[in-house]
């Protein structure tokens, strides 16, 4: 009886958050291919010239191999550490898993602004004065990036039960080093891949961190951009596209994966799951 | 039972037996101490020690200094307007989107876990292209007859960062506030129904007290969310408004206001306001589950 009217009300809910959600990306891209727009609603003509800018350009080219590699590190420095940490304490030592959970649970009460007051006081001087590199932002990302890093990985294991996973092994003669290795680890590979691509997406945008520990020492895409956009607004919306592009993809691979893992339940459902995944860290 | 002897000596056992095991912790527990516990505590340590060694000068100036107490008011009031504005909206979308059709849905939630992670200085950067002084939206109301700019909005003030927090807070709400709506079941309504009730009394006296604490530990993660925020609110005001985590950055690397026993301080208050939100939503969360079990 009052489906119908409740039913558009939902509609016209969600045009109005697709369109405050879309407008800004959207407005973006355009002004990346846009030509003249000073004084009109829309460009008054288009062209690709500031990507051309954007690839051509040393600066920024070096800041885009920059957040890579830092980055790209924080993965695979962080999948290394990590995911033996969350599993000798899953599988061997659960008296030390409260203690995994505080260190997992604390980076959310720790924001970058937070986190950078006492680092900076702990590496400016004195015996390891690594502020200003990009060690500390390696070191200081994999912080960051713990609480979803140590909880894909975990999930994984208890999904996986990896404890009989690991007597079997043994008992088929495997050490516990290779059972690990054989047998462990590609059994999780779906949640190590989740945990590497939120990793990348995250450390890809992180600004707090390298603005206030590393700043015009260690340039970041995001440096660069917060730098550029009061300068070149072109220039800074083919930059933005690049980023978006990036996480848009990083996003669309999780979906994937947490889709593709098994896990049965509607497609939303992954969505949401794969999304709120996606929620470590405030901007 | 801790305090018997045998869990000393069978603990000194597994350590023993488990050496190599231990010694693989080794490189994640260097990492979490450097970076994680000991910068912690050096904030505290920090914030405690003047001069003279102890003090509490830094939390007296915080509390009596207007200029701190105005940062910590403005971060506290753009972050309840973001979340309170974005808990309801996050609920209306979580809502429509149970509504939705399946493929609609696939759709809405794919976008929406792509904007998640736009946020910060891109995100600065498009609202500056639709709101700012030239913007595209900007120009497009003017052509109505309404200059923005002479009404008191500007994107680089409280009313147009709120907007930009929004834009943040939205998406993040609604993916969490979605799964609670899994727990109102077709079948409660239907009874409701068949008992006379009308949507309106159902969803007052059954679907919003189940919603409830999923919607309340929603906003406290969105506070938390918008109070540690930095690089949005940067890169709209070239680090410049005073909300907290701007003046925290400027007085331990600003060169005029350089003093990094108030910044520890004044990080710590973040912290404790922080640690605070994030309790009430594990508090939440446990009542939710409580709720489905």
């Amino acid at each position: 009886m009052n489906k119908r009217p409740s039913a558009s009300g939902a509609t016209i809910i969600l045009i109005l958050i697709n369109l405050y959600l879309g407008v800004p990306i959207l407005a973006t891209f355009l002004f990346s291919i846009a030509g003249r727009w000073d004084s009109t609603v829309l460009p008054e003509s288009y062209t690709f010239h500031w990507y051309v800018q954007m690839i051509t350009d040393p600066g920024v080219l070096a800041a885009i191999g920059r957040s890579f590699l830092v980055s790209g590190a924080t993965v695979v420095l962080g999948l290394l550490v990590v995911t033996p940490a969350a599993f000798i304490t899953y599988q061997f030592l659960p008296a030390l898993k409260g203690t995994m959970r505080f260190l997992a649970l604390l980076p959310y009460a720790l924001p970058g602004v937070i986190l950078a007051v006492g680092l900076i006081q702990l590496y400016s001087s004195g015996p390891l004065p690594i502020a200003g590199t990009f060690w500390i932002l390696l070191f200081s990302y994999i912080i960051v990036t713990l609480p979803f890093m140590y909880n894909a990985i975990t999930n994984s294991l208890q999904a996986i039960d990896a404890k009989t996973l690991m007597e079997a092994a043994e008992s088929l003669g495997a050490n516990r080093m290779a059972a690990f290795v054989q047998v462990v680890v590609p059994n999780i590979r779906p949640g190590l891949i989740s945990a590497g691509l939120l990793t990348f997406a995250v450390s890809l945008g992180e600004f707090v961190l390298a603005n206030m520990l590393v700043g015009g020492r260690f340039q970041t895409l995001q440096l660069v951009l917060e730098k550029a956009m009061h300068i070149d607004g072109h220039l800074s919306s083919a930059m933005v596209m690049l980023y978006f592009v990036l996480v848009a993809f990083s996003s669309l691979m999780l979906i994937a994966v947490a889709q593709g893992g098994g896990q049965r339940g509607s497609r939303a459902a992954g969505r949401a799951q794969a999304g709120s995944q996606m929620t470590g860290y405030a901007q | 039972m801790p305090s018997s002897p045998s869990w000393l000596q069978r603990n000194l056992r597994l350590v023993r037996r488990e050496k190599w095991t231990i010694l693989a912790l080794l490189p994640f527990a260097l990492i979490a101490l450097g970076f994680e516990l000991l910068p912690a505590l050096r904030l505290v340590a920090g914030s405690l020690s003047g001069e003279h060694g102890f003090t509490l000068a830094n939390y007296q100036t915080i509390v009596t200094g207007r200029f701190y107490l105005k940062s910590l008011q403005n971060s506290l009031v753009l972050s309840l307007v973001s979340s309170l504005l974005g808990a309801a909206v996050g609920t209306m979308a979580a809502y429509a989107l149970n509504r939705a059709g399946q493929r609609v849905r696939n759709a809405m939630m794919t976008f929406i876990s792509i904007t998640v992670n736009f946020a910060g200085v891109p995100l600065a950067f498009a609202f500056i292209i639709i709101l700012g002084e030239s913007g595209a939206l900007t120009y497009l109301v003017k052509t109505f007859g309404v200059n923005l700019y002479d009404k008191g909005f500007s994107i680089y003030t409280w009313t147009g960062l709120s907007l930009v927090y929004l834009y943040f807070q939205i998406p993040l709400a609604t993916l969490l506030i979605y799964p609670a709506f899994f727990g109102i079941r077709k079948d409660w309504m239907e009874a409701a129904a068949n008992l006379g009730a009308t949507p309106r009394q159902f969803w007052t006296y059954i679907g919003m007290p189940v919603l409830a604490p999923a919607v309340l530990g929603t906003f406290a993660i969105l506070m938390a969310n918008a109070l540690g925020a930095y690089a949005t609110a940067y890169a709209l005001t070239t680090g410049i408004y005073n909300i907290l985590p701007l003046r925290i950055s400027r007085l331990i690397s600003g060169e005029v206001s350089h003093d990094p026993g108030l910044a520890s301080a004044a990080a710590v208050v973040l912290g404790l306001i922080m640690v605070f939100f994030l309790a009430l939503n594990q508090m939440m969360l446990k009542r939710f589950r409580g709720v489905k079990a």
